[in-house]
């Protein structure tokens, strides 16, 4: 059992956490980059921004079942080129979590903006040097925040592709349940889960400079 | 030394998207600001006031019009130059942003990091800023550690790092206690010489217009109202807008509850009230004991003033006199001639 387990752990983990890096090193940057685009002077830029944040809006908005059904083509592709289901299943993860990080970053830094663009104008600043000047540094609380939060949800998001078969402790817990029936699994993964959902909100307050 | 004119607008106007449609929110303003003045700009809320602080800081651009700031037209530049012009042009207000998990010293060197100084240059030009507003103790504190008054301290200390000329002060006395409001007075008036800054204030405490503004301009929905030096300000407002604002302060008028039992015209049941308002007067009194003794009249004094603005006296007085209208209105003609500016301001009932 418990190699079994571990074995499962393993490839949650792995899903979760490189979904994790992937949707911070492009949805923080693709978050700055569309708000940047709403103070841009010029309307097709304004419009791009506009048109970006409604797709933003609309993944979240979608449930996650759904993004797995949509990347299959990618999924098979990937699988038909040597990588595991559990690697395959990094993709439609990190473009969730992506979606959640891009979508949070613009709206801190859209509150942000509002209370600094007074200030960051009379200092004579451009847009560029206010957002990572300024909002940047005075978000990275907040935006770390989100980006532990978002851990928490693309592992919730990790046990729905399990049920596609991508392995981990979802497909684990489902499988033993419905076959066997075992419900110990079930128990376990739970417990399991909402550990690792602890240490990811502990690691972050640890990381956090302390809020103001 | 000859001054020049540091500010000026011409034919200002700006609209203001509410949530219906467009409004004027700033109507043909003609304003010229002289270099090292320190002019104050007095209104009802909603008057216009910061939306004018931010029409001279361009940091909104007026509808039409031009902002002229040291002999250049800001008005239709483009914005790269028009960031580097910002930067010539402070801003300080009641609730200013600072980094929150940056310290002091940090948050004073931001304009410089943006400007892209030397390091060493920053360290330096940072602790002379503190040092001119007296906050070098704090250098190492976080800013959510500071009091309203340290706050604003370090505001105006972040200003002046970037070598401002005109220092633009958005109500920042509201939320000081009186003591407060005295040491930041001072400390305006002491980095104002220091720097050879241009102050434009807005603010409705007209004791802080009476000590520290060079002149004032009355805003009213939009528009300047009245342009004139604080003197004239508190001793002939022109303007209703003016005129609310002196009124508790000068006692140029009477009490709310006093004012409810006046009347305009003159009846037997009534008696005259007169207000007097002399300035530079020689033996003011005896000219009022010989004009009344002269007209066979009698007086109370309900309520008196007197102060000196910018080394003026101010002396403003409401008097009740009993005696019939024709000699009371040929007494107060007396008066007029003789230097002491008098007016019926109405007729109060007699009490029996």
């Amino acid at each position: 059992m418990l190699p079994t387990l571990i074995s499962a752990l393993r490839e949650t983990l792995y899903m979760v956490l490189y979904s994790t890096l992937f949707s911070m090193l492009i949805g923080i940057p693709l978050g700055m980059w569309v708000i940047g685009l709403s103070y841009s002077k010029n309307g097709f830029n304004r419009g791009l921004s506009a048109t970006l944040h409604a797709i933003l809006l609309a993944v979240k908005a979608t449930p996650y079942i759904l993004v797995m059904l949509l990347f299959i083509p990618t999924t098979n592709w990937l699988i038909n080129h040597h990588i595991s289901f559990t690697g395959a299943t990094i993709v439609p993860l990190s473009v969730a979590g992506t979606m959640l990080i891009a979508q949070a970053v613009c709206e801190i830094f859209k509150e942000l903006m509002s209370k600094w663009q007074s200030t960051t104008k009379s200092m004579g600043a451009t847009s560029k040097q206010t957002m990572l000047l300024i909002l940047l540094p005075e978000s990275l609380t907040r935006i770390l925040e989100t980006c532990s939060n978002t851990a928490a949800t693309i592992l919730g998001f990790s046990i729905i592709a399990g049920a596609f078969g991508a392995g981990g402790l979802g497909q684990l817990a489902i499988e033993k349940t419905i076959t066997e029936p075992n419900f110990l699994y079930a128990i376990i993964s739970i417990v399991t889960l909402i550990a690792i959902q602890q240490i990811f909100k502990y690691t972050a307050i640890l990381i956090l400079p302390p809020k103001t | 030394m000859e001054q020049s004119h540091i500010i000026n607008l011409k034919d200002i106007e700006s609209t203001y998207s509410g949530p219906r449609q467009e409004q004027l929110y700033l109507k043909s303003i003609n304003l010229t600001v002289t270099s090292g003045e320190i002019l104050g700009i007095i209104g009802r809320a909603g008057a216009g006031k910061s939306a004018l602080l931010r029409c001279i800081g361009l940091l909104d651009r007026p509808l039409t019009g031009i902002v002229s700031i040291d002999q250049k037209n800001l008005t239709f530049m483009a914005s790269p130059e028009l960031v580097v012009e910002r930067r010539n042009i402070g801003l300080v207000s009641s609730k200013p942003e600072f980094l929150q998990t940056q310290n002091v010293n940090k948050n004073v060197a931001l304009p410089l990091k943006i400007q892209r100084f030397p390091r060493q240059n920053i360290t330096k030009l940072v602790e002379q800023a503190l040092a001119q507003v007296e906050l070098s103790s704090k250098a190492l504190s976080l800013p959510g550690s500071l009091s309203q008054l340290q706050k604003i301290q370090l505001d105006l200390a972040r200003n002046l790092v970037n070598r401002i000329k005109i220092l633009l002060c958005d109500d920042i006395f509201v939320g000081l206690d009186q003591k407060s409001s005295e040491y930041l007075i001072t400390l305006l008036r002491k980095i104002q010489k220091e720097n050879n800054l241009t102050i434009i204030l807005t603010t409705n405490d007209s004791d802080i217009i009476k000590t520290i503004c060079d002149r004032v301009i009355v805003m009213h929905l939009g528009a300047i109202v009245e342009k004139c030096s604080v003197f004239e300000l508190f001793t002939r407002p022109a303007s209703d807008t003016a005129r609310e604002f002196i009124r508790f302060t000068t006692k140029h008028e009477l009490p709310t509850c006093f004012r409810r039992k006046i009347v305009a015209q003159e009846s037997p049941e009534h008696h005259a009230l007169v207000r007097i308002n002399f300035t530079e007067c020689l033996a003011p009194e005896e000219i009022l004991n010989n004009t009344l003794d002269a007209y066979d009249l009698k007086m109370n004094i309900i309520q008196a003033y007197q102060e000196k603005i910018n080394n003026h006296g101010i002396n403003i007085m409401i008097i009740e006199i009993f005696g019939d209208s024709l000699t009371v209105n040929n007494a107060v003609t007396f008066l007029n001639n003789n230097g002491l500016q008098s007016e019926i301001i109405g007729y109060a009932p007699n009490i029996n």
